[in-house]
Parts: C-alpha cells; structure tokens; sequence
C-alpha cells in the first residue's frame, strides 16, 4: 500500500518533468524551425552573445521581454546563473564594443509568440502557459 | 598600408556589393549611450592622478575631471550581413577639455557565419577590457588598472580587421586579425600637446571562452613616432654635442615598438575573478621596456559586490647605456637623458564596492593606496624632490547606461 503510493508520487513527478506545458518558463523556437531542443548551455550561450549560431545551423533571431518583465529576471537566472544587471553589463561590453546588437524586446509573452511563430530563425522564451500550436518549446527550465 | 582614400573605396564597394546581394532585408537602427560622473581626490599636491592621455588630475582637491565621461554609439543594420557603427566619447583629453572625439566608425561585413571583416576607425584590442574600458558599468573597478592601461596610451586606429568565430571544444575560440595605422594626442610635460603615431600596425589576438570563463592574448607591432618639444629638444641638444648614438636610441622615430597582453577574466554569477599581464618593448628608450600586471577578485552579494585589486608596474632602467664625461655644462642634458631612460615603478592595493542601484545604474567606491618609485609610477606632474612616498587615492563613481 506504502509502496503503491510512493509509486504514484514517483510517476506523478514523472508526468510532472516530462510535460513541457507544465508552470515554468520555456524556451521556444517556430513550430516550423529544425531545431527540435536546445541545451541550458546553448541557451545560456546565445543569450549571453557568446554564438549567434544554432546547434542545427544558421543564424539566431533572439527575443527578450522588457526589463520591467519579472520573467526576464527568472529566465536569466535559471539559463544563465546571472542576475538580470549581470547580463546587462555582458551585454553592455559586447554591445559597446561594436560586436553585437542586444535581443529585441518585446512586450509580452503573447508578443514573444507571435513574432518567434513568424521566424523559422527565432529563438525566445515565455511562461510555458503562452506556448501555443505555432511554436515549439525546446527547453524546459524552472 | 591602408590609405584613407582606398579605404574609402572598398567601404562603398563594401556596401554596394552587399546591398545588391540583401536587397530584401530590412534596414534598422540603434543608438545606446553609457557615462560615469565620478570625482577622485588623493592625499597629496606632489602630483596628479590622471588617466592615460589626460592633462589634468587629481590632488588633495578632488576633481571630477579624471573618471566622468559620457559616450553615444550608433548601430546601423543595414543587411544580415552588413552593418557599421560609430561611437563618440566625451571626457577629459591631452589638453584638458571635454571635446568628444570619434573613438571609432565602421563597416562591419560578415563574410561568412564565422567570419567578420570591419573597416574604419577601429579600438585597438591590445588589452582585456580594451573594446569597453570607458564603459564604467560594464567593469568591475572604478578604473581599469593604470598599472597595466598605462602602457600603451592608443585607443584606436584607422584599418582594418578579420575576425573569426568558431565552437572548439565546449568552447568558442575568436581568432583576430589587424593591420593599420593610428595617431593619438598626448599631453607633454610643457604645456603644448606632443603626439603618437604608430605606422604599419599589425596584430593577432586569440580569444577562448569557455563557460563562465574567458582567456585572451596576442600582440600588435608597429613603428612608432613619438613627438613632443621636450623629447625634440633633447635629442636636438645631443646631436648639437656629439652623441649621435644616444640621440638614436632615444629618438622614438619609426621605432619598432612591440605590445603583447595576456589576460582572463571568470565570473559565475557569484565569484569573480580576473587578470592581466602586459609587456611594452620599444627600440625607443624614450618609450622604453615596461610591463604592468593585476589581479582582482570580486564576490556578489546580491546588488552589492565587495573586491580588491592588486597591481604593479616596473620599467626597465636604461640609464647604465648612457654614460656621459663628468664636465658641467653637460649636467642639463645628462639629467635630461637619466629622466627619460631612468627605471620607474609602482604597486596598488585596492579595495573597492560596486553597488547595483536601478537596473542600469551602478555606484562604486573604491581606495587605493599606491606606492610609486621616486620617479611618479603612473602619476603625472610629479613635484622635483618627491620622495617616494606612498599615495592614497578616493573615488566615488556613478555608472549609467541609456
């Protein structure tokens, strides 16, 4: 009986992981993307300037949410382990010196969607609530 | 050597190309500006606390002149691959007045997904934090150590770069390429400005990122002409008198002069640590053999991230070469030649706090106590008869980005 349950608590927690819908933010790319998952390290790399360029090749079109968004701040410290003034001095040195232009923000997540639905090439992040049919999401985090 | 007018010619042959080949992508722009307002004063009149290149520093008063500065880029995205910037700079120069200059403009063509071709006014890389030095809020300490950025006083250079991109490893691994020629204002020790010019630049850079870390290393070479009325003067007079041979080897006119940096920074969000070794070598003992050191290690604490920083800094003494007969009206000149060719040095223990205050403002404080060799170390309008005794700097800085 004791067994039984911790059983169904293992499997809940299971389903829990497995299902990318589930609360948290996730990584999205357009439904019709070939990128099929991202690494936390391939996230972190793109959203620090490290890369511009995908696992599956070609150039990434990054999305960010406005500063005054809480999940900037909890996508950022999840991918990266950075506070959201630590990525914007990261992003100050590469955009001051000349090598890179910051993601584009956008307003909302619904925003987020629209735009990375419209752009094989896009890569952003939303609350895995907004994830709908045009997009896919390639990385859960929490 | 890239003349202005062939490097005109290829950037519009540069756009044309492009346009032609991206006719259908989008063009857009971007301006962002960062400054410092920040004051700094030291606990003695016997000379100034400058940054490399400044006329005026700072004393027993406290000044503003040293650390404010404010400065506006523009990005211009014309195509996926072709895009220019341009960034000016306003703070304190070689004669004292805040007058923004171009600290650099161009064209940058991506060749291919790894690699890049710039054209232009482009920052000399030469050190770590080279490309953001002036970008308070993107570095850790008030200042970047003078210890090691006072070495080489050039910031940028009209030319051109190759860069390269790629993953090695679980890395990324940039290799860079440069060639040019620069020219930058200096102050002089009487009050008219002296000059650098630096012909027939050259120079490799390696970067290697790695997680949280990253490495960078290289050196640039090139024949430089140091010009000001004392250095004049001086080699004037030893002519006039017969020393020929020191006259050369002083004389800093097309001297192969060679700059190499090693350096690393690694920060994971909560430790942060980094680094930088940089030697000068000049054919010139007017500019001598030095090099400069530092480490700094830092700890977030939330908005607040306590560090110190240790540096130091030793040029070669020369004087030995130059030996002159013990017959009085030489003095003047002998003193004038030990000045310039004579060994110098200086170590800092640093301690300092950053504080994020809103999201893109950041105050920092930050005490140095500086021990100079009886020749200044980095500090400028050093008094006759200085001692050598220790100097104690306070600064207060705040850092924004907008």
């Amino acid at each position: 009986m004791h067994r039984i349950f911790r059983n169904c608590l293992v499997a809940g927690a299971l389903a829990l992981v497995g299902a990318p819908a589930l609360a948290g933010t996730v990584v999205i790319v357009s439904a019709s993307s070939p990128v099929k998952s991202l690494s936390k390290d391939d996230a972190a790399a793109l959203y620090l300037g490290k890369t511009t360029s995908l696992p599956a090749g070609g150039n990434a079109k990054l999305f960010d949410l406005a500063d005054s968004n809480p999940l900037r701040e909890k996508f950022y410290q999840a991918a990266t382990g950075k506070s959201a003034s630590q990525v914007k001095s990261v992003w100050s040195r590469l955009v001051f010196s000349g090598r890179a232009v910051p993601p584009k923000e956008l307003g909302s997540d619904d925003a987020v969607v629209k735009a990375v639905a419209a752009d094989p090439s896009a890569v952003g992040y939303v609350d895995s609530s907004a994830v709908n049919g045009s997009v896919r999401a390639v990385l859960q985090l929490p | 050597m890239l003349s202005k007018k062939t490097l005109a010619a290829t950037l519009v042959a540069t756009i044309a190309a492009a346009s032609s080949a991206h006719a259908d992508d989008s063009f857009s722009w971007r301006f962002s500006g960062f400054g410092t307002v920040g004051y700094t004063a030291t606990n003695t009149n016997d000379m100034l606390l400058v940054n490399p290149g400044q006329l005026k520093g700072a004393q027993e008063g406290g000044t503003g002149l040293v650390d404010s500065r404010v400065g506006g880029q523009l990005d211009l995205t014309f195509t996926s691959s072709l895009s220019a910037t341009a960034q000016a700079i306003a703070m304190q120069d070689a004669k004292g007045r805040f007058r923004p200059t171009v600290e650099w403009a161009f064209l940058r063509y991506k060749l291919s997904s790894d690699t890049t071709l710039r054209l232009g006014r482009l920052g000399w890389p030469a050190y770590l934090v080279s490309d953001y030095r002036y970008v308070g809020y993107a570095n850790p300490w008030v200042r970047a150590p003078l210890e090691v950025y006072n070495l080489a006083a050039m910031d940028n250079y009209e030319g051109a770069d190759i860069s390269w991109s790629h993953n090695a490893g679980a890395g990324y691994l940039t290799l860079q390429a440069l060639g040019g020629h620069a020219s930058s204002p200096l102050p002089d020790t009487t009050e008219t400005t002296a000059r650098l010019k630096v012909n027939q630049l050259a120079g490799a850079y390696v970067t290697y990122e790695i997680g949280n870390l990253r490495l960078r290393g290289g050196a640039s070479t090139g024949k430089v002409t140091y010009r000001s009325d004392n250095l004049g003067l001086l080699v004037d007079s030893l002519q006039m008198v017969g020393f020929d041979q020191y006259a050369s080897t002083i004389n800093a006119d097309g001297a192969r002069t060679t700059f190499m940096s090693l350096g690393g920074n690694y920060d994971d969000g909560k430790l942060l640590l980094t680094g930088e070794y940089a030697k000068l070598r000049s054919a010139s003992d007017a500019l001598g053999t030095a090099s400069g050191w530092y480490g700094t290690a830092g700890y977030h604490f939330g908005k607040w991230m306590p560090y110190v920083t240790w540096a130091g800094y030793a040029k070669r003494d020369n004087s030995s070469n130059y030996a002159f007969p013990p017959y009085p009206p030489l003095m003047p000149l002998a003193q004038g030649v030990d000045g310039l060719v004579e060994g110098n040095s200086q170590h800092t223990a640093s301690a300092g706090v950053r504080w994020d205050v809103y999201k893109n403002v950041a105050i920092k404080l930050q005490a140095d106590h500086v021990q100079p060799s009886s020749h200044g170390g980095t500090f400028t309008d050093v008094v006759p008869g200085y001692d050598g005794h220790a100097v104690d700097v306070y600064s207060a800085v705040v850092d924004f980005l907008f």
